[in-house]
């Protein structure tokens, strides 16, 4: 029998649904909560994500770590009963833990709305307009909650293998139905599904290892598995990890292999504002996905008016340190008070820094104030850049002055340093493929093909005229002069389409 | 004169109101820690206090509970609930019940201190933290 995952909105409708399976299907139902609350007692604060959630504030750096290693504790957890036998797991979004794994049916559960709406007024005893409220609002957090912790929609139908509307179906015909598709053989277990199963499951283990070990709690690591080789990949900034890295992992047990990587080289993105939805967020995670590489950020101000207030280029956030404490320690959740960080230059790095964190692409971040000069200065000489980047720069200015100003730094910056240096409008046309490279790519091809056609079909009079048989020595300089011009057009118009064909396969 | 900000800091746990008690007498409140729910209710019952900070998860009584029984008695009286295994779902309906912010474990005094003077500010209290 397969894992059977039921997501839904409402505890309560996927906890009755879940317990009805299992006993249909004689195994456990285990539910997002315990495992939440056993993930609380081993140190990771959920509730401090879940308030930054439901407050819609930013979340930091250290929130993006505890979130890894929560997926990772959660993954851990189901893959392990999993390991034992058949079971039911119900949660808010659990359908995007086991991605991979054939022998898991994904289900969408839909609450029928009278019924929670009666069992919200029943149970927290308010109005109806106020349960109204409640579940309007609870919807909207978990909502928010799937997409922090996934970074997909709840809704998007495709996670899923099958939706149940309760509306117009019991729980028990839920369960039945779901019953009968476990039977299908599409879901059953196969020595690839178990294999892929496993392969997370170690993966999870190893991340959550690192996590809760103080010599690399602080990293951001990216960690993968396949057939039990364990991969653990961290960014340039953060080679001070490396050799923890192994000696942390010596513990785990079931790796064939581990191995510990790092990125091997930065992209560098200079800009005064890191917006993680701008276009140029996505091109140059794309690129450094393609390439392997981290994203530095560096975020330049313009010049001080006083000299004397230039903050020179400093790295953004201290390193945090260790993982939080258990909850069950000394302090019971009440920290020291230390002195209230300055108000930081960094603040609209933090989205951005967050979600690179996330993709397992963040190479660092800095602030500097100034113009070309002190990006040459804050360039790390012991890193190696694959490109510089110049984002959206010289905000306050008019447009045209923006841009000439942006072209004349990418200028300088070109004559001083040794990685190529471009502008975020053109990262698109020069290493990736989107609809306007896929305009081109069709003119090119059909220039090209026109060209052959027509060579092909008039043969003769071409070779005759490109032999010189048809007239003198003018005749003969003409085909000379039309021959160098036609070849490196051609060519030109051949390479050009041949080029995007190769960016477009991703076979850089 | 100014009158002093009175706190009752409610959790099953001592720990919590050793900490947090002296952080919030250094800004000027009078504040009392009680660790076992139902003497904090009989207290609630002879005295009416600005704000009351409680614990979500309690042996005797849950926080929600407390929430309850504080709102019901003194309508105006802050109620702050702190949390280490609080859920969206918990909060969302201790907010819908009233209460005025959430602080979810672990947290430092710094960070109570300043939803106690938003609290201050809203009973027309003056307060720094």
């Amino acid at each position: 029998m397969p894992i059977v995952i039921i997501s839904s909105p409402d505890e309560e409708t996927r906890r009755l649904l879940a317990q009805n399976l299992a006993r249909k299907m004689a195994c456990p139902s285990v539910s997002r909560e315990e495992v939440v609350e056993q993930a609380t007692e081993a140190g990771i604060p959920v509730a401090k994500m879940e308030m930054a959630v439901l407050k819609r504030s930013t979340p930091r750096e250290r929130l993006a770590r505890h979130k890894a290693r929560l997926m990772a504790f959660i993954t851990a957890s189901v893959c392990q009963r999993a390991s034992q036998g058949d079971m039911v797991y119900h949660g808010r979004a659990c359908h995007m833990l086991l991605k991979r794994v054939g022998h898991v049916i994904r289900v969408q559960v839909v609450p029928d709305p009278e019924v929670r709406l009666q069992r919200v007024i029943r149970d927290m005893k308010v109005t109806r307009e106020k349960a109204e409220g409640y579940i309007k609002a609870l919807d909207s957090d978990i909502a928010a909650w799937v997409s922090f912790a996934h970074g997909v929609e709840a809704s998007n139908s495709s996670h899923y293998d099958l939706t149940i509307n309760l509306e117009h179906m019991s729980l028990e015909s839920a369960s039945a139905v779901i019953y009968q598709m476990a039977l299908m053989p599409e879901f059953q277990r196969t020595i690839a599904s178990d294999r892929a199963m496993n392969d997370l499951w170690l993966a999870a283990q190893a991340r959550d290892l690192l996590g809760r070990d103080e010599r690399t709690g602080a990293a951001d690591l990216n960690v993968t598995a396949t057939e039990g080789r364990v991969t653990v990949t961290y960014m340039p900034s953060q080679g001070k990890f490396a050799e923890a890295i192994p000696v942390v992992l010596a513990s785990l047990s079931g790796a064939r292999e581990i191995v510990s990587t790092m990125a091997s080289s930065n992209i560098l993105w200079v800009a005064e504002a890191f917006d993680p939805r701008s276009q140029t967020f996505t091109e140059i995670l794309d690129v450094a996905q393609r390439w392997g590489a981290g994203v530095e950020m560096l975020r330049l101000l313009p010049p001080a008016a006083d000299p004397a207030q230039c903050p020179p280029a400093q790295a953004s956030l201290p390193e945090e340190g260790a993982p939080i404490p258990k909850s069950q320690d000394q302090t019971c959740g009440i920290e020291d008070d230390s002195e209230a960080p300055a108000a930081s230059l960094d603040t609209d790095l933090a989205g951005a820094r967050e979600e690179l964190i996330h993709r397992g692409r963040f190479g660092g971040s800095q602030v500097a104030r100034g113009l070309g000069p002190e990006v040459v200065q804050a360039l790390n000489p012991n890193q190696e850049y694959a490109l510089v980047v110049i984002g959206d720069l010289f905000q306050s200015k008019e447009p045209s002055v923006r841009t000439r100003l942006t072209r004349e730094m990418a200028g300088y910056l070109s004559e001083r340093i040794k990685p190529p240096v471009i502008t975020g409008d053109t990262l698109q046309d020069k290493f990736l493929f989107g609809k306007r490279q896929m305009g081109r790519l069709g003119l090119l091809l059909a220039s090209v093909v026109v060209i052959y056609v027509l060579t092909m079909t008039n043969q003769e009079p071409l070779l005759r005229f490109f032999g010189g048989h048809d007239g003198g020595t003018f005749m003969r300089v003409l085909a000379v002069l039309v021959l160098a011009m036609v070849v490196p057009a051609v060519a030109y118009l051949y390479g050009g389409a041949t080029g995007l064909i190769l960016k477009w396969l991703k076979f850089e | 004169m100014t009158e002093q900000l009175k706190v009752l800091i409610l959790d099953d746990e001592p720990t919590v109101g050793k900490r947090l008690g002296p952080a919030l007498c250094k800004m000027g409140c009078q504040t009392e820690t009680f660790v076992d729910p139902t003497e904090a209710l009989q207290r609630l019952e002879q005295t009416e206090f600005d704000v009351v900070v409680t614990d979500i998860r309690m042996e005797k009584l849950d926080g929600i509970q407390v929430l309850e029984r504080v709102l019901a008695k003194s309508p105006r009286t802050k109620v702050v609930v702190i949390s280490g295994y609080a859920t969206l779902e918990v909060a969302r309906q201790a907010l819908a019940k009233g209460a005025f912010d959430l602080l979810a474990k672990p947290f430092k005094p710094a960070d109570l201190r300043e939803v106690i003077v938003r609290a201050a500010q809203s009973l027309g209290l003056a307060l720094t933290a």
